[in-house]
C-alpha cells in the first residue's frame, strides 16, 4: 500500500521548498527525488505510455522549478501533481497532433509489450493480478481524460479526496461523483470484455 | 409491487452512486446506515459494490510503476529557463516602456509641432496640399478662359500695359470665349488637371529662403495686373511652342529641370516680359531673377537657364499668337497630345493659374490668394528622421501597451 514516497531521513518538504525558492537546484532536486515516481507513475496512469509519462514528468519537474514561486503551502506533492496531470495532458494532445495513432492502439501494444507488468507485484497470485490489473489499466484509458485522473491519483497513487480536490483544481463533490462516474464506467467496461476477472474474483 | 420495484430502483441508483465513496470511507453516517441497509435486501448493488471493491482493490495494490529514468534537474536546464523567458523580462519592462515610449512620442509630437506649425500631426502634413489645391483648380476654370483671350488680345496692344489693367479689356475677355468654347473646354481642363497636379510638387521642394517665394507673387500678381494676365499666356505659349518649337532642342532643357522652384519662377519671368514688352523685359525679368539666385538651391545653375530661353522664345510664340484666337485654339487641342510636354508644361500652368488669379478676381484678392501658397512654402517639411521617430515611438508604445495587458490577463488567469 505505502510505497508510492520513499520515506527518508531528510530535510521535510517545506526546508527544501524554502531553500529551492531562493534559487538552489540542489534542494529542489532534493524534492524531485522524493516525488518523481509520484509524478512518474500520475503521468504513466493519465497517458498509458512510458515515453509520454517521462517526458510529461520531466516537464513537470521543470516547471515547478519554475513556479517554484507560485506555491502558496498546502499539500506540495499535490501542487506537483497537478503541474504533472496537465504535462500528461499536453503531452496526450501533442501525440495525438503528431500521429493518427489513436490512444486504443496504444493501449494494444502496451498490452502486447507487458509493460504494465509490475516487477515489484507479490508473488502470490501474481499472474492472476497482473491479468486484472492490465485488464483495469486498459479500462482506465478508455476513460475521458477528466475521470481517469481521478482514478490516477486517489486509486493508483492513494491520494485522499482533499488531495485530489487540490490537484484536479475542483470541489470535494466533484472529486466524489467524478470518481464514482469512472468507478463505474471501469466496472463497465470490464464486465463487457472481461467478465471472468470480475466473477473469478467474486466467486472467491 | 410496482411501485415498490420502483422505489427500490430510485433507491438501487441512489445507493449506486454513493457506493464509490462508502468504499472509500467517505460517506456520512446517515448515508452509510442507507446504504448498509438496502445492501441486504439488493444483490444487484451488493454485486455492484462488491465488483467496484475488486477493482480499487486491484488498482491500489498495483506497485507503483519504476521510473525509466531519473528526472532531476540538471544546470543546463535550469539555463534553458532563463533562454526562453525573453518575453517574461519583455513583459516585465512593458509598463516603463510604454511610459517611455508615451514621453518619446508626446516629445517628437510636440517638437514637430513647434518647428513646423504648418504640418504638426502625422495626417495634416499630407492634407494642407490638397485643399489649396482644389482652390487652385477652381481658380484655373475660371482663368482658363481669360488666360486664352488673354493672349489672343496680347498682339494689338502689345506695348500697352493700361489697356490690360482697363476692366473693359478683362471683361471684354469672356465675350470673346463663346467664339472658341473648344479652345475654352480645353484651356479650362488643363490647367484644371495641372494645377492639382503641380500643387503637389510645389509644396514638396523646399524653397530656401522664403521671402524669395513670396516677392514674385506679391510683385507680379497686384502691381501689374496687366502682367498678371498676360502672365496667363504662358501655357499658351508654351503651347504655341508645342506647334512648332518643341520640336527643337531648345525644348529639352526646358523639360529636364525637375519640377522643383524652377518651373514655377519661370511663368513670372515669362510674364514679366510679356507685359513690360522686349525693352522693360530686362530690368523686370533681372529683378525676378534675383529671387531664384537667392534661393541658392542645387539646381540655381539650370534654373537660369531657361529664363533666358523662355525670352527668346517668347517673340516667336506672341508671334503666332499673333494671327488670331483660331490659332489660339489648334495649340490648345495639340496641347493634350505631347505626354513629354505636357510634363514641362504643368508646373508651369500650375504656377500661372495662380498668378492668373489675381487678374481674374483683381488685385484684392491676389494677396490672400498668393498667402497661402507662400504660407506653405515658408514651412520646410519635417525631416524624415522626426517622421521616423515618431513611428517607431507609436509602434513601441502599441506593443508595450499590448503585452502588458497580456500579462495582466495572464496573471488573472
Amino acid at each position: 500500500m505505502s510505497g508510492s514516497i520513499p520515506v527518508k531521513s531528510s530535510p521535510a518538504d517545506p526546508d527544501l521548498v524554502r531553500e529551492a525558492k531562493k534559487g538552489s537546484l540542489t534542494a529542489f532536486n532534493a524534492l524531485a527525488a522524493r516525488h518523481q515516481t509520484l509524478l512518474y507513475n500520475v503521468a504513466y496512469r493519465v497517458t498509458g505510455n512510458p515515453d509520454l509519462a517521462a517526458d510529461a514528468t520531466q516537464e513537470a519537474l521543470i516547471l515547478a522549478y519554475r513556479r517554484l514561486h507560485q506555491y502558496r503551502g498546502g499539500s506540495l506533492r499535490a501542487w506537483l501533481a497537478r503541474i504533472a496531470t496537465n504535462c500528461a495532458y499536453d503531452q496526450l494532445r501533442a501525440r495525438k497532433r503528431q500521429s493518427t495513432t489513436s490512444l486504443e492502439d496504444m493501449v494494444e501494444e502496451e498490452d502486447r509489450l507487458g509493460a504494465l507488468e509490475d516487477p515489484h507485484a507479490s508473488p502470490e497470485d501474481a499472474a492472476l493480478a497482473t491479468e486484472l490489473g492490465e485488464a483495469i489499466a486498459a479500462a482506465v484509458l478508455t476513460l475521458p481524460e477528466d475521470q481517469r485522473s481521478v482514478i490516477a491519483l486517489v486509486d493508483y497513487n492513494h491520494f485522499d479526496y482533499e488531495e485530489t480536490a487540490q490537484a484536479l483544481d475542483i470541489s470535494l463533490g466533484t472529486v466524489k461523483s467524478r470518481l464514482s462516474r469512472a468507478r463505474a464506467r471501469v466496472r463497465n467496461e470490464l464486465l463487457r470484455r472481461h467478465p471472468e476477472l470480475l466473477a473469478s474474483r467474486m466467486r472467491q | 409491487m410496482a411501485s415498490n420495484r420502483e422505489l427500490t430502483s430510485k433507491e438501487c441508483r441512489h445507493v449506486g452512486e454513493s457506493l464509490s465513496a462508502y468504499l472509500d470511507g467517505q460517506l456520512g453516517e446517515k448515508e452509510r446506515a442507507l446504504i448498509e441497509s438496502h445492501l441486504p435486501d439488493c444483490p444487484q448493488c451488493s454485486a455492484e459494490l462488491s465488483d467496484l471493491r475488486c477493482l480499487v482493490d486491484a488498482m491500489r495494490t498495483t506497485a507503483p510503476v519504476r521510473p525509466p529514468r531519473s528526472f532531476l534537474l540538471s544546470p543546463t536546464m535550469v539555463e534553458e529557463k532563463r533562454r526562453r523567458s525573453w518575453f517574461d523580462i519583455w513583459s516585465a519592462l512593458a509598463p516603463a516602456m510604454a511610459g517611455v515610449a508615451a514621453l518619446l512620442l508626446a516629445a517628437l509630437l510636440f517638437v514637430d509641432y513647434r518647428l513646423y506649425p504648418d504640418n504638426s500631426g502625422l495626417a495634416s502634413s499630407a492634407a494642407p496640399p490638397t485643399v489649396p489645391a482644389a482652390e487652385e483648380t477652381t481658380v484655373g476654370l475660371a482663368a482658363a478662359p481669360f488666360a486664352a483671350e488673354a493672349t489672343a488680345l496680347t498682339e494689338e496692344p502689345a506695348l500697352s500695359p493700361e489697356a490690360f489693367s482697363s476692366p473693359a479689356v478683362l471683361a471684354a475677355a469672356p465675350s470673346d470665349t463663346p467664339s472658341t468654347p473648344a479652345a475654352a473646354a480645353f484651356a479650362a481642363t488643363e490647367p484644371a488637371g495641372s494645377a492639382t497636379e503641380g500643387a503637389v510638387p510645389r509644396s514638396a521642394p523646399s524653397w530656401p529662403s522664403p521671402e524669395a517665394a513670396t516677392a514674385p507673387m506679391a510683385t507680379v500678381a497686384p502691381v501689374t495686373p496687366a502682367a498678371a494676365a498676360t502672365e496667363a499666356e504662358a501655357p499658351l505659349t508654351a503651347q504655341g511652342r508645342t506647334t512648332e518649337e518643341y520640336a527643337a532642342p531648345e525644348a529639352a532643357p526646358l523639360s529636364v529641370p525637375p519640377p522643383s522652384a524652377a518651373p514655377v519662377r519661370q511663368p513670372t519671368v515669362e510674364a514679366a516680359d510679356a507685359a513690360a514688352g522686349g525693352e522693360t523685359a530686362e530690368s523686370s525679368a533681372a529683378a525676378l531673377e534675383g529671387p531664384p539666385a537667392l534661393g541658392a538651391t542645387a539646381d540655381g545653375g539650370t534654373e537660369q537657364e531657361p529664363a533666358p530661353e523662355a525670352a527668346s522664345l517668347k517673340p516667336a510664340a506672341t508671334a503666332d499668337t499673333a494671327s488670331g484666337a483660331e490659332e489660339v485654339t489648334e495649340p490648345a487641342s495639340l496641347k493634350v497630345a505631347p505626354d513629354a510636354v505636357a510634363a514641362t508644361e504643368e508646373p508651369m500652368a500650375a504656377a500661372t493659374v495662380v498668378a492668373a488669379a489675381p487678374a481674374d478676381l483683381g488685385p484684392a484678392t491676389a494677396q490672400p490668394l498668393g498667402a497661402p501658397a507662400s504660407a506653405r512654402s515658408l514651412s520646410t517639411e519635417p525631416p524624415l528622421l522626426l517622421r521616423l521617430g515618431q513611428v517607431l515611438a507609436a509602434v513601441l508604445l502599441l506593443a508595450a501597451t499590448l503585452t502588458w495587458s497580456v500579462r495582466l490577463i495572464r496573471r488573472r488567469a
